[in-house]
C-alpha cells in the first residue's frame, strides 16, 4: 500500500503542476482548464499548476459573491466521494510533509505538546481566514494572504525566484509567510504531517465527510483480533479498530498493512 | 444511508453544473489564471 501511494502522490503532483514552461520562465498557467478545482492544497499561482486551488477559490468566490456554489459544489462532490483520502493521496504539501519526516534527523513524534488545543487551530482558520474575513470584509482571501505555506512554497518562492520584478515587492507579509513555511517543514522533521493535523482548512472540510464517503475504511469486527497493532502503526496516533472514519484519517492505509488478520480495508460502496 | 449517499453525490454535482452555468467556471478561472498577489505574500 505505501508504496501505491507514494507511487499516486508523486504522479498527482507531476500531473497537475506539470506545466514547465511556467517554471523556466516565471509564468503561470492560463488555459481555460483553470477553471476546475484541483482536489488537494495546489496553490493557483503555482508556475507549474493546471488547476485551481479550491481553498483559494472557495476565499475567492466568497469576496467576489461569485462562484460559491460552483467551488463548494467541488468541494462536497471531492468530500462525498473521497474524504480525507484526498489528503492522503492526491495533495502536494501532505507528500511534501512526509517527504520531510522521512529524514532521519531528530525524535519522532506522533503528537505535539498540546496537541488537543492545537487540533482545534484549524478550525479557527477555516471559520474566521476562509470563511468569514473574506465574506463580511470582501477584500482578500485571508488565509492565502496570511497563513497559507502551500502558496509561500509553490507561488511566492518559485515566482519571486523566476521574475525580478516580483523580487523588488518582497516585504513583511512575505517574510512572516515564510516564517510559517520554515515553521512547518521544521514541525515535520518531528511529527508526521504537522500542517494537516494541526492547521489545514481544507483537511476540515474534506475530514467531516469521512464517515459519510463512498470510499472509507471498513473493519471485520469479527476478524479483529484487538491486537492494537493499527494504532500503532498509524502516524496520525489513531485508533482505526474503534473510530475506522475518524476526521484526522487521511487514508494512508498504514493500519491495513499492519493488521495481521487483514480485518481493515478499503470499501468503496454507496451502502 | 445508501440514499443519503446517492442524494448527496448527486446534490454536490448538481451544485457544480449549475455553478458552472451561472459563472462559476468563469469566476475561478479569471481569479487562478492571474498571478494572485495576495497568494504568494506580496499583496
Amino acid at each position: 500500500m505505501g508504496k501505491r501511494r507514494k507511487t499516486v502522490q508523486f504522479l498527482w503532483t507531476a500531473l497537475s503542476n506539470g506545466y514547465l514552461y511556467g517554471f523556466a520562465h516565471g509564468k503561470i498557467f492560463s488555459g481555460r482548464m483553470k477553471g476546475i478545482c484541483l482536489p488537494g492544497l495546489n496553490c493557483y499561482s503555482c508556475p507549474g499548476a493546471f488547476g485551481a486551488c479550491p481553498l483559494g477559490s472557495l476565499q475567492s468566490s466568497l469576496y467576489g459573491r461569485q462562484g460559491i456554489l460552483y467551488v463548494v459544489g467541488f468541494l462536497c462532490l471531492f468530500g462525498m466521494v473521497l474524504g480525507r483520502f484526498v489528503c492522503g493521496w492526491l495533495c502536494p504539501f501532505g507528500l511534501l510533509q512526509e517527504l520531510i519526516h522521512k529524514i532521519p534527523l531528530g525524535k519522532k513524534v506522533k503528537r505535539l505538546p498540546g496537541d488537543k488545543w492545537l487540533r482545534k487551530v484549524k478550525y479557527v482558520l477555516l471559520f474566521l481566514f476562509v470563511l468569514i474575513l473574506p465574506f463580511f470584509l470582501m477584500d482578500k482571501p485571508w488565509f492565502c494572504a496570511y497563513v497559507c505555506p502551500q502558496g509561500t512554497l509553490e507561488g511566492g518562492v518559485f515566482l519571486t525566484l523566476g521574475v525580478p520584478a516580483l523580487r523588488s515587492a518582497v516585504g513583511w507579509v512575505y517574510a512572516w509567510k515564510v516564517v510559517i513555511l520554515a515553521a512547518i517543514l521544521v514541525l515535520s522533521l518531528f511529527v508526521y504531517r504537522p500542517f494537516c493535523r494541526y492547521f489545514c482548512p481544507l483537511g476540515v472540510i474534506y475530514g467531516s465527510f469521512n464517515k459519510l464517503s463512498i470510499l472509507r475504511y471498513k473493519v471485520d469486527t469479527e476478524s479483529c483480533i484487538s491486537c492494537g497493532a493499527c494504532h500503532k502503526a498509524c502516524p496520525m496516533d489513531l485508533d482505526p479498530s474503534r473510530k475506522p472514519n475518524d476526521a484526522l484519517c487521511v487514508r494512508c492505509g498504514a493500519c491495513i498493512d499492519a493488521c495481521p488478520v487483514k480485518a481493515i480495508s478499503f470499501q468503496h460502496s454507496l451502502r | 444511508m445508501r440514499t443519503w449517499r446517492i442524494v448527496l453525490v448527486c446534490g454536490a454535482a448538481a451544485m457544480v453544473a449549475v455553478g458552472f452555468f451561472l459563472g462559476g467556471f468563469d469566476a475561478v478561472w479569471r481569479k487562478a489564471s492571474m498571478v494572485c498577489l495576495e497568494c504568494i505574500g506580496l499583496g
